[in-house]
């Protein structure tokens, strides 16, 4: 536990340094997006890594909560009919079900959502719905559920998962690893694509990221995963290199995946819940993909004895 | 007495509840705090008062009174009782009912002598869900006979999917409200009504 509780002081110093740093370089009107994305993450940090050492019950509830506002906000986007809202109150009471499934390592975990839930939703709005416009809705739902539960879910399996050779401390310290890179890729990113600008990367999704911030954020990544991979889990240093890449690049295309969703719906951000940061998806949109991945990279390495 | 429940059950519940299922407000501060004032919104959901009276803090929501139709709300006594004491709402009849010897808009302008907040949807009622309907002349008259009360118009979105007409079921949307500037009022009563409308379409724009 105690490199859990070390990371974690260590991110508090971090953010302490980016404030105290966004706090010299002055009251540019170009700052204030800054300063108040630094603010949000006063509120994420401590909520996040207290829930996270107290007590898993509460970790579930905040993760349930996440995903929650993340599937609320995608619902209240895309366009709805109304008679799918009996179906959407029903979804919406699935997630601490996808969640627990996880939590407890059920098969169902996935089986739930892809034969249970992918039935039931087009069961549900055939025969109590309308069949006009039928397949529209089951696809953009059931595509809602996987963006914002299930691929979240995998956090809440990854927390509960035993100690291993791999990670001595047990989940905790998996979910804050993978939490910590992606998120701290994600900053850096911005930092990077800030500094150095150069060539937009993809140009037609996304007008602020750059080949620079892409390649600087895997590199950071890399020397992240490098030096918590023999500290907070006990990683090979190929492993902590290779999760290191594959959170980076997941992280990178997460963002890119919600960015194309917003960007055919039309919307900047997908509410103004985060200061600076937008609504909820707007801030764990990376980790929608690096959480599966990194689950996956974990299980070719024998994960807790399955 | 009614005063600290109202309170308790904005805060223990109304809030809360306003919170889970997110909000959005855009131009906050034009609010105005004092009465006499007129909030002017599209309708479409019981939750359109809810949110409107939410935005108050708890010195100042005693002013704020919702003008609805008496022949929907008065009908259940537990409602009644509610609607009268909690929302304070301020009954009007329709005006479509032609009691010709009696002011159909007298109570509203009576909470407008003593100072209050109304909060005023000129539809007259929700109507179909995230639709703006035509908008009745009592707004027009109101306008005419208080030329220094300032209109504020208001734009709701989402709210009538969150809780629809002739729905009982609460589904969790974000909600989205823009509030406007208090506007000037034009003369005529017709042309008022579709000023007014115009502004609130606009305010729409500005999501």
């Amino acid at each position: 536990m105690l490199a859990i509780y070390q990371t974690i002081s260590a991110l508090f110093i971090l953010l302490i340094l980016a404030s105290c740093a966004a706090y010299f370089l002055g009251s540019k009107e170009t700052l204030r997006d800054l300063k108040s994305r630094i603010l949000s993450w006063w509120i994420i940090l401590p909520v996040f890594s207290l829930s996270l050492i107290i007590n898993g019950a509460l970790f579930f509830i905040l993760l349930c909560f996440i995903s929650f506002m993340g599937f609320k906000e995608f619902i209240s986007a895309i366009p709805t009919r109304q008679g799918d809202r009996t179906l959407i109150f029903i979804l919406y009471l699935m997630i601490p079900v996808q969640f627990y499934f996880a939590w407890r390592h059920q098969a169902e975990f996935a089986h739930f959502i892809f034969l249970f839930l992918f039935l039931f939703i087009a069961l549900t709005v055939i025969l109590f719905g309308e069949t006009k416009g039928m397949l529209v809705s089951v696809a953009v739902l059931f595509w809602g559920f996987v963006l914002t539960i299930y691929c979240f879910s995998f956090i809440a399996y990854l927390n509960t998962v035993s100690p291993s050779s791999l990670s001595p401390i047990g989940g905790a310290a998996l979910v804050l690893y993978l939490v910590v890179l992606t998120e701290l890729n994600d900053v850096s990113q911005y930092c990077w694509g800030k500094l150095l600008r150069g060539k937009k990367i993809i140009p037609h999704v996304s007008p602020s990221k750059t080949i620079s911030g892409f390649l600087g954020g895997v590199v950071t990544t890399m020397l992240l995963s490098f030096l918590l991979g023999n500290f907070l889990v006990s990683l090979t240093l190929i492993q902590a290199l290779m999760a290191g890449i594959l959170i980076a690049v997941g992280g990178f295309l997460g963002d890119i995946l919600v960015s194309g969703v917003k960007r055919d719906l039309g919307i900047k951000d997908f509410s103004g819940l985060i200061p600076a940061h937008g609504g909820m998806l707007d801030r764990i949109d990376s980790l929608i993909l690096s959480a599966p991945l990194f689950f996956y990279f974990l299980k070719v390495y024998h994960l807790g004895g399955q | 007495m009614r005063n600290i429940l109202r309170n308790l059950i904005f805060i223990l519940f109304f809030r809360p509840l306003i919170w889970i299922l997110g909000l959005d407000v855009k131009y906050r501060d034009r609010l105005p705090l004092k009465g006499p004032a007129i909030l002017v919104a599209n309708h479409n959901s019981h939750m359109d008062t809810i949110v409107l009276m939410s935005f108050y803090p708890l010195r100042y929501l005693h002013q704020v009174r919702p003008v609805a139709s008496a022949e929907y709300f008065l009908s259940n006594r537990y409602f009644e009782w509610f609607c009268r004491h909690i929302l304070q709402i301020i009954p009007i009849q329709h005006i479509s009912l032609k009691i010709k010897y009696k002011n159909p808009l007298e109570k509203v302008e009576e909470a407008l002598n003593e100072g209050s907040i109304l909060v005023y949807y000129p539809e007259g009622t929700r109507g179909e869900p995230e639709q703006m309907g035509k908008f009745k002349k009592g707004i027009a008259r109101l306008a005419e006979q208080y030329p220094d009360v300032p209109i504020i118009p208001i734009y709701l979105q989402g709210l009538g999917k969150v809780l629809p007409k002739g729905r009982r079921l609460l589904v969790p949307f974000n909600m989205k409200v823009v509030i406007g500037e208090a506007i000037s009022r034009e003369a005529d009563k017709r042309d008022f009504i579709v000023y007014l409308r115009d502004k609130i379409v606009s305010l729409a724009k500005e999501l």
